[in-house]
């Protein structure tokens, strides 16, 4: 520290071509500003992960209430053998059950990722200490939580009821939901404040309807020959979502209040 | 302590927000008088730190804010013109969240939110919704999330908006004690918001700072140009064309007793009537709204 103080306060003091350079003065500077420094009101600050626990309250009991629910979904929809719905479908309606599920999962998220200018608070938010994007990331991951969670209980409870390879099964759960939360936070980043949660549900009950349609006109899309093409596009939608991820930061960060936006 | 602001410019496609404005605020409570859209809302936004200048620059204490980051956040309150709140929350709810956003303690928290609540005589309301609670109520939530982190710099955009008189003094007495070495910079069109309070008034129109004294020095200005006459009734109607008039009381007989601005004696028998700050912002903005504390 003491030798970065050092080096930085050489550099100002070569900007200056008039000025003579002595040791003693660097000594005296250095005090001066140790003097200066000391002098200002220190203030204690929590670590970013006392925020972030702190955030569960406020962030995470609802969403996860919402979770919760679906949770529950997931177990009538896969869990129970003789009583669940699956049971009484024929196994080939697994794919596009999971993968309409997967949907709503994702779906989960848009009531809470644009809260804050839609409830007129990110002004107030873009005040304080914790930048917007680091409180977007947080929402982000306290939300994505109880996804990962939903998707692997999904995942455990359909490997048990189907005869389809737990690979596919993952497939048809992930590129549903990993499109859906591509599209969603391209929404985010591109629509007018005003309507990206209603843009957000209606890409998602799109989403649930082209799959619909798929498994009824193309069955072929969900027979084991097309799982290396769910594989590519699968890895591609995470391509996709990082890039998203980064642009709703990136916008976030120079947000300037603009009508679109977080 | 100082907030420097250099030659602060915003500029939008067809407008130009804030134009080149300077000014350096030292302790003490600052007010920031204009007319609605002249540009006092942007500059507080930028003196906030969450609206980037188009040019121009922002110091605290020699280092630009953007340089200071959270060490600058740390030390700032803000209360923004448009409140909002997340309906789920009660008082206590907003002003915990508000708390871990700012960065303190929890062992801290509590205690300050108690001490807000009692000053702002906000105990009874502490459990209930926010979306329950009046609109004069709500500000001073506002007001509470904005004092949380015992901030240096202050800045509170209209933070009168919708407090009733008693509220509107109970407020000004509460920041001018808080003032005391904190940088306090209260934007309003409300003259008397800060006429008793304010030392010091930059006075913005047009995106610029056309005047920069305490409350004294700028109601100097307008010694000799602040009139009172009295005139019949009917008669007014006349004279509100030829002169500003400040305020209009009835009186016996069917006169009316006027209060107006103008570099002459513009009603008969008209007598100089000591100035107030109201006159000058009648004078600087003639032709532009004036809020009276009556008419709030």
């Amino acid at each position: 520290m003491k030798k970065n103080m050092r080096l930085k306060l050489q550099a100002a003091l070569k900007e200056q071509p008039d000025l003579q350079i002595s040791e003693e003065h660097l000594i005296q500077t250095m005090q001066a500003s140790r003097m200066a420094y000391q002098s200002r009101r220190q203030r204690e600050r929590i670590r970013y992960s006392a925020f972030l626990s702190r955030q569960v309250r406020f962030v995470g009991a609802p969403v996860w209430l919402l979770q919760g629910f679906l949770l529950l979904c997931a177990f009538w929809l896969f869990g129970f053998a003789d009583i669940g719905a699956v049971s009484n479908l024929a196994p080939r309606h697994l794919p596009v059950l999971l993968g309409c599920f997967a949907v709503f999962i994702a779906m989960t998220s848009i009531p809470f990722i644009g809260r804050s200018a839609r409830y007129g608070m990110l002004e107030t938010e873009m005040a304080t200490r914790i930048s917007i994007p680091r409180l977007l990331l947080t929402r982000i991951f306290i939300i994505g939580i109880g996804n990962v969670l939903l998707l692997t209980v999904s995942f455990f409870l359909a490997s048990t009821k189907a005869e389809l390879g737990t690979g596919s099964i993952a497939l048809y759960l992930l590129l549903p939901y990993l499109t859906a939360c591509c599209g969603c936070l391209f929404i985010q980043v591109y629509a007018h404040r005003g309507y990206q949660g209603f843009v957000s549900t209606a890409f998602c009950f799109s989403l649930t309807a082209l799959l619909f349609m798929l498994y009824k006109t193309a069955p072929v899309v969900y027979e084991q020959t097309s799982v290396g093409i769910w594989g590519v596009l699968c890895v591609l939608c995470v391509v996709i979502l990082i890039i998203g991820i980064y642009r709703l930061l990136d916008k976030a960060a120079s947000l300037d209040l603009s009508p679109s936006g977080i | 302590m100082e907030l420097t602001i250099q030659g602060l410019t915003k500029r939008y496609k067809d407008k130009t927000a804030v134009n080149n404005v300077s000014l350096t605020l030292t302790p003490g409570v600052w007010g920031l008088l204009g007319a609605n859209g002249a540009g006092k809302t942007t500059l507080m936004r930028m003196v906030a730190g969450i609206l980037t200048p188009t040019s121009g620059k922002v110091q605290y204490d020699g280092i630009e804010i953007k340089t200071l980051g959270e060490a600058y956040r740390d030390v700032f309150g803000y209360l923004p013109q448009n409140f909002g709140f997340y309906p789920e929350f009660t008082v206590t709810d907003y002003l915990q969240y508000m708390a871990s956003l700012k960065g303190l303690p929890k062992k801290d928290t509590n205690l300050k939110i108690d001490e807000l609540l009692h000053q702002l005589t906000l105990v009874d309301v502490r459990n209930k919704h926010i979306r329950k609670l009046s609109g004069g109520m709500q500000r001073r939530v506002g007001i509470a999330q904005a004092l949380l982190n015992d901030p240096d710099i202050l800045i509170l955009d209209e933070p009168t908006s919708g407090l009733d008189p008693g509220e509107r003094i109970r407020f000004r007495n509460i920041l001018s004690e808080f003032a005391q070495q904190r940088i306090v910079l209260i934007s309003t069109h409300i003259v008397s918001d800060v006429e008793y309070i304010a030392n010091r008034n930059a006075i913005m129109k047009d995106g610029k700072i056309i005047a920069v004294d305490t409350t004294d020095e700028l109601v100097k200005m307008m010694d000799g140009k602040v009139w009172q006459g009295t005139i019949p009734a009917e008669q007014l109607h006349h004279y509100e064309r030829t002169v500003r008039v400040v305020s209009v009381r009835n009186e016996d007989g069917g006169n009316v007793s006027v209060r107006y601005v103008s570099e002459n004696p513009g009603l008969p028998n008209s007598q100089a009537a000591a100035p107030r700050l109201e006159d000058l912002y009648l004078w600087l903005f003639r032709g532009e709204e004036v809020v009276k504390e009556d008419a709030i």
